[in-house]
C-alpha cells in the first residue's frame, strides 16, 4: 500500500453555522453519572421486595424428564416458584420490538420458560423468588431436574442437512433472502479475473459493564410496572402479550442503561419480573450475574460468507456472487433482519450491476443470536473488504485505486436497487484515514509492520417497511426553562443529550436550561427503540418539529413586543432579539462557532444585560402564556414508509439512508509470538452533522475499540453447544492498555435525513475496524487469515506456513 | 455462621454492622445504600466496584467486609456531589469521558488513587493505572484525557492554595482520609493487609486493581 495518501478535497457543501449544534457541550447526563448520582436498574430497591433467580438449562439439547420444584417451594422464605408447566401459554414474541404496526413473523416466538424440550445451554426453565437473594439461590439448588439428552446440532451447515436434528420448524431454516440484479453470468463472462474466497466470523458477546437488572411491582391501579435497563420500552407490549393482559396494564420505566449495543434490545428480565410480581403481589428484583448475562442473552451472529467476484483488468467489478450462512442459535429473535442487513450490505459501498446473493440462517443448539452493534453489517464488511484487497492483490493494483474505481456515488443504486440520495464520501474518508497514519513505522527483525484500511457503508434508521415512528413533547416553563418528554432510552451514546441540544438550538436557550424526562412507556411519548442508529434521526426530527411549534409562539409574541416582523426575530442565549437592530451588548446570532456567546447565563433571565433591543425570553414566555399561545407541543415524526422487497429479486428500498466512512490501521506482527500490536488507528466518517462533536468522537473512538477487539481478541467460545467463556477473565474485551486511541476525523456533509442534515454514527463506527486490521495483517505477512479473531495461533500458522489460513479453529 | 462485627467508616459516616463472614465489601456497601459502587462481575475482573480503602483503590468485590473492619472507605459519591463535584468528576463530565457511566465511578476511584500518589502521570502511567477498570463504550481515549485534565486542574488548585497566605484545602466532604488536613497531598498509608488468599489467578493481588495483569493474561491464552 502506498505510504503517503493525499486527502481528497471535499465537494462543495453548505454547513450553516449554529449556536448550540456543533459544540462539544457537557452532556446533560454526564455529571450525574460522574458523581454516582444516577440510579441504574440494579441500584433500585423497594420496601417488602423479593429477590428472584432463574433456573437455567445446564445442557444444550434435551428432553425434560422431571422438573420437580416442590422442595424449592417448601424452603422457608421462598415466596414463589414458577415453571413452564405453570405457564403453558406464556410465549415471548421475539420479533419486531418497538413502534411498528407491522405483523410479526409466524414461528418467531420462544417459550418464556422451557416446556418439554431445552434447546440451548442457559435456556430459562424456572423462576424462584424469595425473601433474600441467599434463599433464592438456595432454592435453585433444590430444584430436581432430570433430562434425557437429545442429539443436538452445533453448526449451521449441519443444521441444513436433511437428517439433522430439528431445532426450528421442519428444516431448521430461520430465514432466507435472495438478491438478483442484472445478469451475473453475463457479468462473470465480461470479467478478466474471478476471485473467490470464504470468510468466517465467530460468536461475539456485547459485554456491557452493567448486567441486566430490574425491579417490578404492581401499582395502585393494578398496572404491572417494570423498572429496567432496556433499549426498548415498547416491550411493555411484549410483556402484556406473554401475560395475556391488556397493553395498558403494563408500564416499562426505563433507566439509564449501562451499555446496550443491541444486547438489551430483546426482552431480558422483564417478563420474569412481571410474572413474579403478579404472582406474589410484591415488588421483585432480578439482577443477572455476569455469567448469567453471558449465558442468557444474545450474541453477534457467526457467519460463513463466500464471495465470487468478477473484475476487469482495469479494476472495474463486473459481477458479484455472494452466499451467506448465519448461525441463528436456538431461537429466531432478530436473526431474519440481521440476515437482511448483512444481505443488503453484502457487496459493500460499491457499484455493481450484476449481483446474485443467497443468504440463509439456520437454527442450532447454540446460544441465540440477535442484534449487536452493526446488525449484520460488521460481518458483511469483514468479508467484502477482505475480498477487495484480495482482488487488488490478484490484479496487482493499489487497494485504494481499486475501490476508487468502484465506489458508490450519490445517485447510484445498491444491490437491492435503492438509490443513494445523500453524500457518499467514501474516497474522502478513506484518504483522510490513511493520511492520518503518517509515516510508516519500519520493520524490525522479528516484527513485520503492515497497513490496511477498509471502507464501508451502513444504514441508519429502521427497515422502512416497519413503518417506524417517534414522538416527542417540548414545553416552556414560565421562567423560560424548557422541558422535553420523550420515550427515548439512553444507552450511553448521548441519546437524550442530543435531543436537548437540538431543543436548545431551536429555542435559543443554553443547554443547562433544558431538562429531559425519558424512557418511560407511561409518561413519556413513545419514541421507539434505541437501536438501528435511529434515535438521533427519528426522535431528533420529532423534537425538532415540537420545538419549532413552541418557537413559533415565542417569535410571534416577541415580534409584537419588539415591534418588528416575524422574520426579524431570533431567539438566542435566553433572549429574543431583533436581528435588524442588533448592536453591541446584545447576543449576536448566526455567529461563527468560535465567537458565539457562551451559554452560561444565570438561571433567571437577568434583565440587567437585556440591552436596548433584546427581551429576556422569560418575559416573552409570560406574555405568550397570558395570550393563550401554545407553549408546549407533542410532535410525531414518521420515517419513509415502503412496502417491502420483491421476494424473487430482493429489489426495493430497505432503509432511510446510509452513512459512509473508513478506518485505517498500522499494525506490527511479532512473527515469533504471533502477537499483533496496533501501532496506529485512524477513522474518518461523514456523520452528516455532528450535533455534539465530543459525543460523536466518543461513538467513533468507542466503536473503533470494539471493532479492534472483534479483530484481535474477542471470541465467545461454544463447544458442542456449551459456553466455554462465561466470564470477563475468559472472554477478553479491550483494556486501557491494549490499543492506542483511534485518531477520529469527522466530516460533515450536511446531507443526512436526521436533524440539521445529521446521519447516524452509533453502529457504523464499529464496522470498518476489523477488516482494516485484516488487510493490515495480510499486508504485513503477505498471506491472509480468513477468520476472526486473529489469534496468535493463527498468526503463527500463517507466518510459518507462508500461506493463507482459511478455516477458523471452531464452529465450522 | 456467627456474624462478624464490622465497623466501616464510609464517606465520613460511621457504620457498626454484624455481617455474615462471607459478605463482600461490595455487597455490604450496596446494602448500606452506597449504590454508586457498581456490581459488574463480582470476581475482580471489571473494576466497576472500586473504592478507596485507606487510600488504596481496591475491587470491593474481592474484599470481605469484615476484612475492612476499622477501615476508612471512600466511594466515588464520597468525592463529590452534583452541587460540588470533585475536579476529577468534573473533568470526566467535561471531556466526554462518560458514556453509559457504569464504569465511571470505578474509573474515578482509580484516577483518584493514581493522582494522589502521582500528581502528574504520563499517558502510559494513566493507562496502566486504569487497566483494571473495563470500559466498553469509550475506547478509553477520552477517559485518559479526563485524567490529564483533572491532573492539571488539581495542580492549578494546589498552586492557588499554596499562593494563599493561610493555606487550607476547602473541599469539605469526600476526600475522606486520603488528603492530610494540611493539604499536602500526602496519601494515607493503607492499614488493612489484604493480599493473598482470594486471588483466583496467581498473577494478581485480589485487593488491588493490579496493573498490567490483563495484558499478561492475554498473552497466556
Amino acid at each position: 500500500m502506498s505510504d503517503r495518501v493525499t486527502p481528497k478535497p471535499l465537494p462543495p457543501h453548505h454547513l450553516p453555522s449554529l449556536k448550540q449544534i456543533g459544540k462539544p457541550l457537557r452532556r446533560v447526563d454526564a455529571l450525574g453519572k460522574a458523581v454516582g448520582a444516577t440510579v441504574y436498574a440494579g441500584d433500585f430497591s423497594m420496601p417488602n421486595m423479593l429477590h428472584a433467580k432463574v433456573f437455567r438449562s445446564p445442557i444444550p439439547s434435551g428432553r425434560i424428564v422431571r422438573l420437580d420444584v416442590s422442595k424449592a417451594r417448601a424452603l422457608p422464605g421462598v415466596a414463589c416458584v414458577l415453571t413452564g408447566a405453570d405457564l403453558p401459554n406464556a410465549r415471548l414474541a421475539t420479533d419486531l420490538p418497538g413502534q411498528t404496526g407491522r405483523a410479526q413473523r409466524k414461528g418467531s416466538d420462544a417459550p418464556v420458560l422451557a416446556i418439554d424440550i431445552v434447546r440451548f445451554h442457559g435456556e430459562p426453565m424456572a423462576l424462584v423468588c424469595a425473601e433474600s437473594l441467599e434463599i433464592a439461590e438456595a432454592a435453585l439448588q433444590l430444584i430436581d431436574f432430570k433430562y434425557e439428552a437429545l442429539p443436538g446440532v452445533f453448526c449451521p451447515e449441519e443444521a441444513l442437512q436433511p437428517d439433522a436434528p430439528k431445532v426450528s420448524g421442519d428444516d431448521n431454516v430461520v430465514a432466507r433472502w435472495q438478491v438478483r440484479k442484472g445478469d451475473v453470468e453475463k457479468g462473470m463472462a465480461q470479467a478478466d479475473v474471478i476471485v473467490e474466497n470464504t470468510f468466517y466470523v465467530p460468536f461475539v458477546e456485547h459485554a456491557y459493564i452493567e448486567p441486566e437488572a430490574g425491579v417490578a411491582w404492581v401499582d395502585e391501579q393494578g398496572v404491572i410496572t417494570i423498572r429496567v435497563c432496556t433499549q426498548v420500552v415498547e416491550h411493555f407490549r411484549t410483556v402484556a402479550k406473554a401475560l395475556g393482559i391488556p397493553q395498558n396494564r403494563v408500564r416499562v420505566q426505563g433507566t439509564m442503561v449501562g451499555g446496550g449495543f443491541g444486547g438489551k434490545e430483546d426482552v431480558t428480565v422483564e417478563i420474569f419480573l412481571a410474572l413474579l410480581a403478579r404472582a406474589t403481589g410484591r415488588p421483585v428484583k432480578l439482577v443477572y450475574t455476569r455469567e448469567e448475562s453471558f449465558l442468557a442473552t444474545s450474541k453477534r451472529h457467526p457467519f460463513k460468507i463466500t464471495h465470487r467476484t468478477g473484475v476487469r483488468r482495469t479494476g472495474r467489478i463486473t459481477a458479484a456472487e455472494i452466499t451467506m450462512l448465519a448461525d441463528s442459535g436456538a431461537y429466531p429473535y432478530l436473526t431474519p433482519y440481521v440476515l437482511l442487513y448483512a444481505t443488503g450490505m453484502a457487496a459493500g459501498p460499491y457499484k455493481i450491476d450484476n449481483v446474485k446473493i443467497d443468504s440463509v440462517a439456520a437454527a442450532t443448539n447454540q446460544p441465540f443470536t440477535s442484534a449487536f452493534r452493526g446488525f449484520g453489517g460488521p460481518q458483511a464488511a469483514f468479508a467484502y473488504e477482505s475480498q477487495m484487497d484480495e482482488i487488488a492483490k490478484a490484479l496487482i493494483i493499489d487497494p485504494l485505486e481499486l475501490r476508487r474505481i468502484n465506489y458508490l456515488k450519490t445517485g447510484d443504486t445498491t444491490v437491492t436497487g435503492q438509490a443513494i440520495r445523500s453524500a457518499a464520501w467514501s474516497e474522502e474518508c478513506a484518504t483522510r484515514a490513511l493520511a492520518a497514519l503518517g509515516d510508516k513505522t519500519p520493520d524490525s527483525p522479528t516484527r513485520k509492520v503492515g497497513r490496511g484500511f477498509a471502507s464501508y457503508f451502513q444504514s441508519y434508521g429502521r427497515i422502512t417497511w416497519f413503518h417506524d415512528t417517534s414522538r416527542a413533547w417540548v414545553g416552556m416553563e414560565l421562567d423560560g426553562t424548557v422541558v422535553v418528554r420523550c420515550g427515548v432510552p439512553d444507552i450511553g451514546a448521548g441519546q437524550s443529550n442530543s435531543l436537548c441540544q437540538i431543543v436548545a438550538e431551536v429555542l435559543g436557550v443554553p443547554l443547562e436550561r433544558v431538562t429531559i424526562y425519558a424512557t418511560d412507556s407511561a409518561v413519556t411519548p413513545l419514541a421507539g427503540t434505541s437501536t438501528a442508529t435511529r434515535q438521533l434521526y427519528m426522535s431528533g426530527n420529532a423534537v425538532l418539529q415540537a420545538a419549532g411549534v413552541v418557537r413559533a409562539s415565542l417569535v410571534k409574541k416577541a415580534a409584537e413586543m419588539l415591534g418588528v416582523s416575524l422574520e426579524d426575530v431570533d431567539l438566542d442565549n435566553d433572549f429574543a432579539v431583533a436581528m435588524s437592530q442588533q448592536g453591541p451588548g446584545v447576543p449576536a446570532s448566526g455567529d461563527s462557532r468560535a465567537t458565539a456567546p457562551q451559554s452560561r447565563t444565570s438561571c433567571c433571565g437577568n434583565s440587567e444585560v437585556r440591552g436596548s433591543r433584546g427581551l429576556p425570553l422569560a418575559e416573552v414566555v409570560a406574555k405568550a402564556a397570558a395570550s393563550g399561545l401554545p407553549l408546549a407541543h407533542l410532535a410525531q415524526f414518521n420515517a419513509p414508509f415502503t412496502d417491502g422487497l420483491d421476494p424473487e429479486t430482493g429489489q426495493g428500498d430497505i432503509w432511510p439512508d446510509f452513512t459512509f466512512g473508513a478506518h485505517a490501521v498500522e499494525i506490527a506482527v511479532d512473527t515469533e509470538t504471533g502477537e499483533i500490536e496496533v501501532l496506529k488507528s485512524a477513522a474518518c466518517h461523514d456523520v452528516g452533522r455532528a450535533i455534539n462533536p465530543a459525543a460523536v468522537r466518543g461513538q467513533i473512538a468507542g466503536g473503533s475499540h470494539q471493532g479492534l477487539g472483534y479483530a484481535l481478541m474477542e471470541e465467545y467460545v461454544v463447544e458442542k453447544g456449551m459456553t466455554k467463556t462465561p466470564s470477563l477473565a475468559e472472554y477478553l474485551i479491550p483494556t486501557s492498555c491494549d490499543f492506542p486511541a483511534t485518531d477520529v476525523i469527522v466530516l460533515e456533509s450536511g446531507t443526512g435525513v436526521g436533524p440539521f442534515g445529521a446521519k447516524g454514527i452509533g453502529e457504523p463506527a464499529l464496522t470498518p475496524a476489523a477488516p482494516a486490521v485484516a488487510n493490515a495483517v495480510a499486508d504485513a505477512l503477505g498471506v491472509r487469515i480468513f477468520s476472526l479473531p486473529f489469534t496468535p495461533e493463527k498468526v503463527i500458522a500463517a507466518a510459518d506456513a507462508g500461506k493463507d489460513v482459511v478455516k477458523p479453529d471452531r464452529h465450522w | 455462621m456467627p456474624k462478624k462485627k464490622t465497623a466501616l467508616r464510609v464517606n465520613g459516616r460511621q457504620h457498626e454492622l454484624a455481617l455474615d463472614p462471607n459478605v463482600s465489601l461490595l455487597q455490604a456497601l450496596r446494602d448500606l445504600g452506597y449504590t454508586d459502587v457498581k456490581n459488574g462481575c463480582e470476581i475482580g475482573e471489571c473494576g466497576a466496584c472500586a473504592v478507596l480503602l485507606n487510600g488504596t483503590a481496591v475491587n470491593s468485590c474481592m474484599v470481605l467486609a469484615w476484612q475492612a473492619n476499622g477501615a476508612e472507605i471512600v466511594t466515588n459519591a464520597g468525592l463529590g456531589t452534583l452541587d460540588k463535584p470533585h475536579p476529577i468528576q468534573e473533568a470526566f463530565a467535561d471531556v466526554g469521558a462518560v458514556q453509559c457511566g457504569y464504569c465511571t465511578p470505578g474509573m474515578i476511584i482509580s484516577t483518584k488513587a493514581l493522582l494522589d500518589r502521582n500528581p502528574n502521570p504520563s499517558e502510559a502511567e494513566i493507562r496502566e493505572a486504569l487497566s483494571g477498570n473495563l470500559c466498553r463504550c469509550t475506547g478509553y481515549g477520552q477517559i485518559i484525557e479526563a485524567v490529564q485534565l483533572a491532573a492539571s486542574r488539581l495542580q492549578a488548585e494546589r498552586l492557588a492554595v499554596a499562593a494563599m497566605p493561610t493555606a487550607s484545602l476547602t473541599r469539605e466532604c469526600g476526600d475522606g482520609g486520603s488528603h492530610s488536613p494540611g493539604g499536602s497531598g500526602a496519601v494515607a498509608t493503607p492499614q488493612a493487609s489484604l493480599t493473598g488468599e482470594r486471588g483466583h489467578d496467581g498473577s494478581r493481588s485480589p485487593s488491588g486493581l493490579s496493573t498490567g495483569d490483563r495484558g499478561s493474561e492475554r498473552g497466556q491464552r
